[in-house]
């Protein structure tokens, strides 16, 4: 049968604007309207539409986070994804993969436009201080399993990409204003000028204020820490980001990006205390993208310098200094090559006790080849090599167990990679085989604390420093996943069988804090030990014309430990096997009716343990009961540029207890969004 | 009786829809006009761009007017004209130079001369008609069924000495 053309009346509707007749860096806009679908580089390093990742992705849209019932980022992925996200108190949530999830979660990657946020002086994502509004986030891309062949250290578990819009393209110009529940206060402004034909400006600026959660008690049980010392009644975020992009020749791109941020709130320590965090982070960024015939160039260099203080003087000042040069080359039809190379320098003053710097630099070399073997069959490999040095200056604590030459003569010489095979079975069904190794390197506090414990007249000193003698902590994962297109349906389902091997955890010893207390011995940080976990999921969602729009995810998965602590009551990490939950469901569904949006997020969890802190230092097992929560929004489009909304985060009842920290409030938030 | 008057009716169906050719879509001409924004060396100002049809051929001759149309409706882009003229196959080998053609439905019999066309003047050649870049004729292929997806047959870029960038090459499908 004759397909006939659309009817010309479609031609006023015609619009095949290339948007920019040079493009070099990745125009996401432009990429998916050409393909119908998101397109990322954060899987292999070369851009890839979604459907054709080699690795279980999800890309969370501009257009489902201006839906989301949640107003954090780390709320947007419980609600969208079935990411471990554990909230310890309002501000304070804790995002992992696949599990292994705790307090200053250390396995999950963050970057803003590739560029680390991930914070290495404790070695965990401050989400709370990220510099980005809600209404400039292209997408938020979340990669599970280990990805360091890309992205280098602590891409262990998983990496999460928030890219912002690019000024270039992306013209966002919104003004936003949110109250809610417990005094929630937000304003966000996001503005874009072009600079001519040759680039644009973005300019953001936004924060809130609001009081914790009523209730100060954290979890019950005997000997437990009733309450939150010395604990401010309120949290604050404030944050600008100015990003930039130009055009320098045809050929030539160039973008820059500047933030501050600066945010006070709890944070609930993986020692099981609580504790009231002051937080700044500036960064600075430079790239410059060129295309020639041989392949595209891209060399970026940035900089983050940070500082975390809380009300026991603990004060880590951090700077971190990035320079790195790749190439994307394709030769032939079927073979596409990435080569990178990186430097990194990384540094924090001790502290609490001052007088010395930890640092460490680390030279990588990495590579990527994409092969399209044959029509229906794909095969990805990437390698990165890195050698890390570690150094120390200035004074050593009395009794500390380290000089400065233990820590010089410190190298790691650390192989990361990822293998897949994919096949086509059919146009619809495809079959995925995958290898991944991921390495966590300790974060600068597990090589260079310098803590002294003791409370005059009661307890009596002690210290707890850091370990220059620990290897980095390596994930090895395998998973083999279908996944088929229900194109009747607009529907896509996707499974996979994953089976994960952990190395090297590190932990502080079995003599902890309470064997500090009684004894005053240093403590340090020790390879406790290794874990497997085995798992699966399964994750459906589709849409339809008529404005009806369903997800649903659920993971089954077991973890087994075999530890070296000999008291798992003295350790707040010896439980790893108990710290994910068996099954996780999530779904979420929405239906947009005219002017009306209406959206609702489930997500349901079996129960899960952790390792609270009691009063006199140990760490026995506490259960957080299974739960299901439930978030809610209806939006209304009041005109094109003007929209109102209502939602309610964990509505279901008054509290919820996620963690050992606090129990978290049902909140309400009332929204304005003015498009200008 | 009933099993031979299905198998007619399966044969005639075969028969009639192998007989027909696929006309070019509105969204399958917008695809293929934004893939030249990622050729090293993109369009800029006035673009002519070649209609290729065979008049004699009407379901080309009907595509190409469709193209025409919907090429003339609007401004293509920002700083690039696109202005749309049609070209007779059959009269190829004395055409002048067009720097981007879509190559219409139908053409099969004249994939040769469109290439050897191509090949003469760099032409970047643009079809919905897949069994074109299939056969190493044409460099661009677009398609929106059952998804969007863009073909290059890099024997013929290389010959027609056409390159794209090489992060768009990399979200491609090259033969």
């Amino acid at each position: 049968m004759r397909r006939h053309p659309l009817p010309l009346v479609a031609c006023t509707a015609f619009s095949m604007a290339i948007g920019n007749a040079h493009a070099q860096n990745l125009d996401y806009r432009e990429m998916e309207t050409i393909f119908g679908e998101p397109v990322t580089t954060s899987v292999t390093g070369s851009p890839q539409r979604v459907s054709d990742v080699p690795a279980a992705m999800t890309i969370i849209t501009a257009e489902q986070i201006s839906r989301a019932a949640a107003v954090d980022i780390p709320g947007i992925l419980r609600e969208y994804t079935d990411l471990d996200v554990l909230q310890f108190a309002r501000g304070d949530s804790e995002v992992s993969v696949r599990g292994y999830d705790k307090a200053v979660s250390s396995r999950l990657l963050v970057l803003i436009n590739d560029r680390q946020v991930y914070l290495d002086n404790r070695g965990f994502t401050d989400w709370q201080s990220l510099p980005v509004q809600l209404s400039e986030i292209r997408q938020i891309e979340v990669v599970k399993g280990p990805n360091s062949a890309l992205f280098g250290f602590n891409a262990s578990g998983g990496v999460v990409n928030i890219v912002t819009a690019n000024p270039m393209y992306d013209s966002v110009n919104t003004m936003t204003v949110r109250a809610g529940s417990n005094g929630y206060k937000e304003t966000s402004v996001v503005g874009t000028a072009p600079i001519g034909t040759m680039g644009g400006l973005r300019l953001s600026a936004g924060g809130f204020d609001a009081s914790n959660f009523p209730t100060n008690s954290l979890w019950e049980g005997p000997g437990s820490v009733t309450s939150i010392r010395n604990w401010d009644k309120g949290i604050e975020k404030r944050s600008v980001n100015l990003d930039g992009s130009f055009r320098l020749q045809d050929n030539i791109e160039g973008r820059v990006e500047a933030s501050h941020s600066q945010d006070t709130r709890l944070l609930y320590f993986d020692d099981g205390y609580t504790y009231n965090v002051h937080t700044t982070v500036d960064s600075a960024k430079g790239t410059v993208t060129a295309d020639t015939r041989l392949g595209q160039i891209d060399a970026t260099i940035y900089t983050n310098i940070g500082d975390m203080r809380d009300q026991f003087g603990d004060d880590f000042r951090t700077v971190l200094a990035v320079a790195k040069l790749q190439g994307l080359f394709k030769a032939g039809a079927d073979h596409s090559f990435r080569v990178a190379t990186e430097y990194r320098h990384n540094g924090m003053n001790t502290t609490p006790v001052e007088g010395a710097h930890v640092a460490y630099s680390d030279l990588s070399a990495s590579g990527m080849w994409a092969w399209s073997v044959a029509p229906q069959w794909d095969l990805t490999n990437a390698l990165r090599l890195d050698r890390l040095e570690l150094s120390r200056d200035g004074a050593s604590p009395l009794n500390s167990a380290q000089t400065n030459g233990d820590y010089s003569r410190q190298s790691r010489n650390t192989v990361s990679g990822n293998s897949n095979l994919t096949h086509k079975l059919t146009d619809v069904d495809t079959l995925r085989l995958s290898f991944g190794r991921g390495v966590e390197v300790p974060s600068l506090t597990t090589y260079g604390l310098q803590e002294r414990w003791g409370v005059p007249g009661l307890l009596p000193n002690g210290l707890v420093t850091g370990n220059p003698e620990l290897q980095p902590t390596t994930v090895t994962n395998y998973e083999f996943a279908y996944s088929r297109d229900l194109r009747p349906w607009s529907a896509k389902l996707s499974s996979l069988v994953f089976l994960q091997k952990n190395d090297n955890l590190i932990s502080q010893g079995n003599t902890s804090f309470a064997n500090l207390f009684a004894t005053g011995r240093p403590i340090s940080y020790i390879d406790i030990g290794s874990s497997s976990a085995i798992g699966t999921e399964f994750g459906i969602d589709g849409h339809t014309d008529q404005g009806l729009r369903w997800a649903a995810k659920y993971r089954f998965e077991t973890i087994s430990e075999h530890l070296r602590v000999n008291n798992s009551a003295n350790n707040y990490d010896a439980d790893y096997a108990g710290s994910a939950p068996h099954h996780l469901l999530t779904g979420n569904v929405g239906y947009t009716l005219g002017k009306w949006d209406f959206d609702l997020f489930t997500r349901a969890s079996s129960s899960y343990s952790m390792r609270p802190v009691t009063q006199t230092g140990t760490y026995p097992p506490y259960i957080v009961a299974g739960y299901l929560s439930a978030d809610a929004r209806i939006g209304y489009n009041l005109t094109s540029a003007i929209s109102l909304a209502v939602s309610a985060v964990n509505m279901q009842q008054q509290t919820t207890r996620f963690t050992a920290g606090q129990s978290v409030e049902r909140q309400f938030y009332g929204t304005v969004v003015v498009k200008y | 009786m009933l099993r031979f008057i299905f198998f007619c009716v399966v044969s005639l169906g075969a028969v009639f829809v192998s007989a027909t050719t696929k006309a070019t879509t509105l969204k399958e001409l917008q695809l293929g006009i934004r893939t030249t924004g990622y050729m090293f060396d993109p369009p800029h100002g006035k673009t002519e761009i070649a209609i290729l049809y065979n008049p004699q051929q009407p379901d080309s001759d009907v595509d190409a007017r469709n193209v025409q149309s919907w090429l003339w409706s609007e401004q293509a882009m920002p700083n690039v004209e696109l202005v749309p003229v049609l070209v007779d196959v059959n009269t190829l080998d004395s055409a002048r130079s067009f720097r981007i053609g879509i190559v219409t439905s139908g053409l099969a019999p004249q994939f040769d001369r469109i290439f050897s066309y191509s090949q003469k003047h760099a032409t970047l050649t643009i079809t919905a008609d897949l069994d074109c870049v299939r056969a190493g004729k044409c460099a661009v292929g677009v398609t929106t069924s059952p998804r969007m997806g863009v073909f290059i047959n890099h024997t013929v870029t290389n010959a027609c000495a056409i390159d794209f960038l090489a992060g768009f090459r990399m979200m491609v499908k090259e033969l």
